[in-house]
């Protein structure tokens, strides 16, 4: 959590617009195909479901661990990367 | 249990409340997840049931034990309050646990009278029997009196007067 990786800090510098749900930290392929499935296939729909969630860190990582199979550590990187960008542009 | 999934987004947001979980709106994407929380919520919140009335049995059962021992001394309380203690609502469990604790509280507590041992549990309402209680009250009033007998040169006589 201390370190962030590019992606996170790619993230996080701007507003995500239309960006594809697979730029969001955490997310590759894999993850992002199968939100794809369900319907999150834009980032800013993982924020609508993030921000619906309250923004609170237990159920955001329940929710995407339900959803796409998110290990602890994507989980972790997914949430603190919505959160920033909440933090600056929200 | 009701249908999680036939119950309306509101009753769900109640439950939640109900529960303690924590939550934002129930809304067509949060609603499996809160479906699966209350779901867990309701299990965890049956399992603990009979542990605790397993404890409670326990506690019922290191209470009989110091209950038992005041009323070993006097005599008919201790009668009333097992009956007492028999009218509470967990009725046939705590009568096994009372009789395990009395068989072992009669063996601690009173060493002298050794024939306890083998009759508590056969005895109906008492836990020592009646007629025990009398050969016993016989035995030491025959004990008085042989010791009175033997001591009439220094004289009871001599003390009435």
């Amino acid at each position: 959590m201390s370190s962030t990786s590019q992606k996170h800090k790619d993230f996080v510098a701007e507003p995500m617009g239309e960006k594809s749900v697979m730029a969001l930290a955490g997310i590759g392929e894999v993850l992002g195909k199968r939100l794809e499935e369900k319907g999150f296939d834009k980032a800013y729909v993982v924020l609508g479901q993030f921000l619906v969630l309250r923004k609170d860190e237990e159920l955001f990582r329940e929710w995407l661990k339900d959803t796409c199979g998110a290990n602890t550590k994507q989980q972790g990187d997914c949430y603190s990367c919505l959160r920033e960008w909440c933090d600056s542009f929200l | 249990m009701a249908m999680l999934s036939s119950k309306s987004n509101e009753d769900i947001r109640l439950m939640l409340d109900d529960y303690g979980i924590k939550h934002g709106p129930v809304v067509d994407s949060t609603r499996a997840l809160y479906e699966k929380k209350l779901r867990e919520a309701i299990a965890k919140s049956k399992k603990p049931q009979p542990q605790s009335d397993r404890t409670y049995y326990r506690e019922e059962e290191d209470v009989t034990y110091i209950h038992h021992r005041r009323p070993q001394q006097y005599g008919d309380v201790s009668d009333r309050t097992w009956t007492d203690y028999r009218a509470m609502d967990y009725v046939d469990e705590p009568v096994v646990y009372r009789t395990q604790s009395s068989y072992r509280n009669i063996s601690r507590s009173t060493p002298a009278e050794p024939q306890t041992q083998k009759t508590p549990e056969n005895s109906s309402t008492r836990l020592v029997p009646i007629w025990l209680q009398i050969l016993v009250f016989v035995i030491v009033s025959a004990l008085l009196y042989l010791v009175f007998i033997n001591m009439e040169p220094a004289g009871p006589v001599k003390r009435l007067t």
